[in-house]
């Protein structure tokens, strides 16, 4: 038997990259199956964010550069999460040679619900650094995944 | 190379103006972080890199997925009315700030006019 040399899939497959595209078309239309990111006051202009479901809480990742902490807000009603923040235009009217401009600003929000079990009496943690705000919100206790022991006779 | 950095560069959103004898440019470059960060002119090219260090999640699974796993890298050519000796730049909050100076001799001068 020969042995082949493993390679990594993109290098060797040819249509590795459409592929992948049609992975991303695809999951263009599938939004039914994830919960709902967007609310009735959410702007067309609006942060990306990841939501990851842990064993014990939920994680939401949301990419806000040039947001200062005190022009942020957050807020956490039942299993609704809403993130609503300010984009401060910096010195506008001095600048009179504009080259390119691709960079949005105004205010934001982007309301994300979340899927049942929130735990709101808990510490819920909320970061921000680089321009990447991280929030952990924890489960309920009823809600979290048990290990259930079997006991041999 | 590991698998890091044969992670996808795209191009960072980016702003141009020119104030005051300088060429600001500001790219949004969320998750960079300052070591991650470099900026280099070598001849006519000024290139700009930053690498991201997203927040892993250790073991869930992404119920959204919108924050592409990217870095981020561009090359603008700079023609010689800019000082290669004088750029700047300020990180904060994600947002890179780089100042080209313009050449002292290529910028605007007033003329004084000498009356009787």
């Amino acid at each position: 038997m020969d042995l082949i040399r493993w390679r990594k899939p993109e290098l060797s497959d040819p249509w590795y990259e459409f592929k992948r595209l049609q992975n991303e078309i695809n999951d263009l239309f599938n939004l039914d199956r994830s919960p709902a990111t967007e609310g009735l006051f959410d702007r067309p202009f609006s942060p990306a964010v990841d939501l990851v479901e842990g064993p014990e809480d939920y994680t939401v990742v949301c990419e806000i550069p040039g947001v200062d902490k005190k022009d942020l807000e957050l807020s956490l009603t039942s299993n609704v999460l809403t993130i609503k923040g300010e984009k401060k235009q910096e010195e506008e009217t001095k600048r009179k040679d504009v080259y390119r401009r691709e960079m949005w600003k105004g205010s934001f929000q982007r309301t994300i619900s979340l899927p049942g079990g929130v735990d709101n009496q808990k510490n819920i943690e909320a970061n921000l650094k680089d321009g990447i705000l991280t929030v952990v919100i924890p489960k309920r206790e009823e809600t979290k995944p048990r290990q259930i022991t079997v006991k041999a006779r | 190379m590991s698998d890091e950095t044969r992670r996808k560069a795209i191009s960072a959103c980016c702003d141009i103006f020119e104030e005051d004898g300088k060429i600001l440019l500001t790219l949004e470059m969320p998750g960079v972080t300052r070591e991650g960060l470099d900026i280099s002119v070598e001849g006519d090219e000024l290139s700009i890199s930053g690498r991201r260090e997203l927040p892993g999640v250790k073991n869930g699974k992404y119920l959204v997925k919108e924050i592409r796993e990217t870095d981020y890298f561009q090359k603008y050519i700079i023609d010689n009315t800019i000082d290669r000796d004088k750029i700047e730049a300020a990180f904060k909050n994600g947002i890179l700030n780089v100042s080209l100076h313009l050449k002292e001799s290529e910028k605007p001068r007033q003329i004084t006019i000498k009356g009787e």
